[in-house]
Order: C-alpha cells, then structure tokens, then sequence
C-alpha cells in the first residue's frame, strides 16, 4: 500500500483480499497435521496445528520395547510432529504478510509478543527522544 | 538651496518609482496580511498550540516590515520630486501618488482546483498530507474493529488531521510574496537608471542620496528573504510530517496484517489459538506507536516554528542592530530623507 497514492476503493480491495487470504490461510491451517517418528518408525504420532495430540500409532514390535523407552519415543515422536506442523503452518504463511508474527509460535502457544512489543515500544520512545 | 539637474527626469523617476516597485512591495504586504495566515489547525489539534503564536507573530513582522518597506519607496518618491523642486521643477511631491500598473497574476493556490494545482506544483507548494491521514485513519479504524484495543489510536490519529488546502495556499503565497518583493527590486534598479542622467553624481544631494541607498539596499535585500525563509519552514514541516506518516502507514498495515491473520485463525473451529491475547496486545502497542507519532508531529511543528521565533527576533534587539543587521528589516531606522537640503 502507498499512502501517497491513496485510493479508497483500491484500498478496501486490498483489505477484502487480505482478509480472503487470511481465511484460506487459517483453513487451511485447520486442515494441518503434523508426523513425527521415533524408534526406527516404529512410533508415528500425529499433532493438530496447536500441537494437541491427534493420533498415536505403535508397531508391534514397539511393544516389546521397555515401558521407559516406549514413552520416551512417544515423547519424541509428538515433538517431531509439532515440528513438522510449525514447518507445514509457516509454508502456509510463507507469501502472506503476517505483520511479522510467527503463527506458527502463536498457534502452538509458543508466541511470546513481549519481545517483539518491546522493540516496537523503544523504537517509539526513539522517535519521541529525537522529537523532544 | 539650488540643485542642478534635469527637474523633469527626476518627477519621471519618482513617478516610476511608484509604478512597479511600488505596486509589487503593496501586493507582496497585502498578500502577506491575507493568504499567507494559516489556520491554527492547519496540522491538526496537537501541534495548533506551537503554531498560532510564532507563526502570526513571524508573518506579521514581515508583513509589518514589507508595509514599512512601501512607504519608504513613496518617501524615496517624495525626496525625488523635493529634489526636482530644488532644481527648479514645478511638481510637488504631495502630487505624486502611487499608480496602478497591471501585474501578472499571482501563483497562489487558493481553491484546490486543477488549475491552482498545477500551478501550485509548479513551485513545490502543493500538499499532500491528507491522503496519508485518510489512508493510515483508514487503516487504523480497521485494526480497532478487530481489536478494540486499538481504537484509541483512532482517536489519537485524529488529532493531526492536516488542512492541505491551508498550508498549500500559505507556501504558496509566500513564495508568491518573495517573487513579487524580487520583481519590485529589479524594477527599482531599472526605474532608478536614468537618475544618473537627471542628478549629477557631484552634486551634494545626490551624494546624500547614494549613502541613504546603502542601507536601504542592505534592509530591502535582506526583506526579499524573509518570505523565502517562512515558506521554507513550512515546507520543511511539511515534508518531514508526511515521513513521519508514511513510516507510521506501514507500521500500521503491518499491525493490521498481523490482526487480520489472528482474527482469520481465531475464527475456525478446533484451531482454537486463542490469539485474543495476542491482537490485545497489538492493539495497545499501535495505540501507543500511535500516540508516540502525534507527538513526534507536534514536535516537528514545533521546531519548525521555534526557528520563526528566531525570525523575529526579541523585542529590543532592533535598537541594537543597525540598518540591515536586524533580523526583520527596520525602514524607520534609515535615515531621514532630506536629499535635497544635505
């Protein structure tokens, strides 16, 4: 958008895109599942977008593994899941501008703005100091 | 006292005086006195309490000064025809009156008409600060339906509303004052050229009358400047203003970008981000980068018309400057014209 060439209607078309955009993106989003793997595939576990738990599948052979080392494969598989969940959200994303917002942090509950607000608040209080 | 010359060339000189030079500096005051003031909410509400003060008092200075600067030209005409009386012309200078020579029309844009506009652009005057507003309002006002919390950035925003109407017409008219001030001073040269002819350069009057020119020259030079300087102030407001708004516009539609997409994923099932939060928080940081960008507004205006303060300088300061070394020209200062009994 340039403000120097302000157009109304040309504006809210813009807007009406991005919002269009924004709607696929969150489907598709929805539509997101995760795989993560551990013991040689022989633990598959499926996340949602925000990393719940959708499906865990075992190999028989993986119940012969020790009850420790079952739990701890579940245990990476889940992360290897939210991983690949992260990596599908932000390829999603990819071409949008999000504002400069990890979604994929935010949907995993893994977003912190605190960071990013306070850079944004120092850069006003700049703004102000060279102002004043 | 008798004075040699040619009395008839000096009345020709001293009504010429009152043509163009003459008719350039009154239009330049008059132009001063009216479209060059500026509505005290020409930036909006938040810097209006800088503008009013520095600014009227810097244009009615220089309106003050120009007016001075008129009538001296018609005393200089005056002393011209005592100086033809002294050589044995007929004509009184009381018959001498300023007449009214058709000038060029000016620059000034006045009416926001195509035409005005195109002139206006001609000489760098035209203002563009409201299409930004609108734009960044427009934006903002969507970011504060989506996150409420934004909406005191709407409120804030709307406190640097520009008057782009006003302001090109006030850079305008300055720019309009200083190239008639500039014309009235070559006209002055050229009318004055046939002096040499009309007054010998030996002759005592003519000799007082060349040492009265100094500063005369030093004061109206120094004049031609001062519509330039304003409308450099403004000008310079202008531009670093629309900066401050294009860069503050971007950082809103980023804002809004971020919101549209929390909103979008808020809004499907069994996604359930809770991006609430998050758009809380952004809405409250726009608000403040907004208020922040209001303030660094009125700041540039203030700056811009602290520099006018200098302009017109400290009352007293005049006394201690000579003719030509004040920072506004003082006329009165020049002294007495009595050519004619030097």
């Amino acid at each position: 958008m340039n403000p120097d060439s302000y157009d109304a209607r040309r504006l809210l078309d813009q807007l009406e895109t991005q919002i269009a955009r924004a709607q696929e993106n969150a489907t598709a989003v929805a539509a997101v599942a995760g795989w993560g793997e551990a013991a040689n595939g022989q633990v598959k576990v499926c996340v949602g977008p925000s990393g719940v738990l959708k499906k865990v599948e075992l190999d028989p052979r993986a119940m012969r593994m020790a009850s420790e080392d079952l739990a701890a494969s579940i245990v990476e598989a889940a992360r290897g899941a939210e991983r690949a969940a992260a990596a599908s959200i932000r390829e999603i994303y990819s071409s949008t501008d999000t504002g400069g917002i990890d979604v994929a942090a935010v949907a995993q509950g893994e977003y912190d703005p605190s960071a990013d607000i306070e850079q944004r608040l120092a850069k006003a209080r700049e703004a102000l100091r060279q102002a004043g | 006292m008798t004075v040699k010359g040619d009395p008839d060339g000096m009345i020709k000189v001293a009504r010429r005086v009152l043509a163009e030079p003459y008719a350039y500096v009154e239009r330049a005051e008059s132009t001063m006195e009216g479209p060059c003031r500026l509505p005290a909410l020409a930036f909006g509400v938040a810097p209006s309490i800088f503008l009013a003060g520095p600014y009227d008092d810097a244009r009615d200075a220089v309106a003050r000064a120009t007016g001075a600067g008129a009538d001296t030209l018609k005393s200089m005409a005056s002393g011209f025809a005592n100086v033809a009386v002294a050589m044995g012309g007929a004509e009184q200078a009381n018959t001498l009156a300023p007449s009214r020579p058709p000038l060029p029309n000016t620059d000034i844009q006045s009416d926001g008409s195509d035409s005005a506009s195109t002139e206006a652009a001609l000489f760098g005057a035209e203002v563009f600060l409201m299409a930004d507003w609108v734009a960044t309002g427009g934006v903002l006002a969507t970011c504060g339906i989506l996150a409420p919390a934004a909406l005191a950035s709407v409120l804030a925003w709307a406190l640097v509303e520009p008057d782009d109407a006003s302001l090109s017409q006030a850079i305008s008219a300055w720019m309009s004052a200083g190239r008639d001030l500039d014309s009235s001073s070559k006209y002055l040269e050229l009318e004055l050229g046939p002096l040499d002819d009309a007054w010998p350069s030996e002759d005592t009057s003519r000799q007082a009358f060349d040492r009265w020119k100094i500063p005369f020259d030093q004061d109206f030079e120094q004049l031609q400047g001062d519509p330039d300087k304003v409308a450099e102030a403004l000008s310079g407001a202008v531009d670093k203003v629309h900066e401050v708004q294009t860069d503050f516009f971007f950082l809103a539609a980023g804002t809004l970008a971020a919101i549209i997409v929390l909103t979008a994923l808020d809004a499907v099932p069994f996604v359930n981000i809770g991006a609430e939060a998050t758009k809380e928080i952004l809405g409250v940081t726009l608000s403040i980068e907004t208020g922040s960008t209001v303030l660094v507004i009125a700041g540039i205006c203030k700056d811009a018309f602290d520099a006018l303060k200098g302009m017109v300088g400290t009352p007293g300061s005049f006394d201690m400057s000579k003719p030509g070394q004040q920072k506004i020209p003082d006329f009165k200062q020049l002294p007495p014209i009595q050519w004619a009994t030097a």
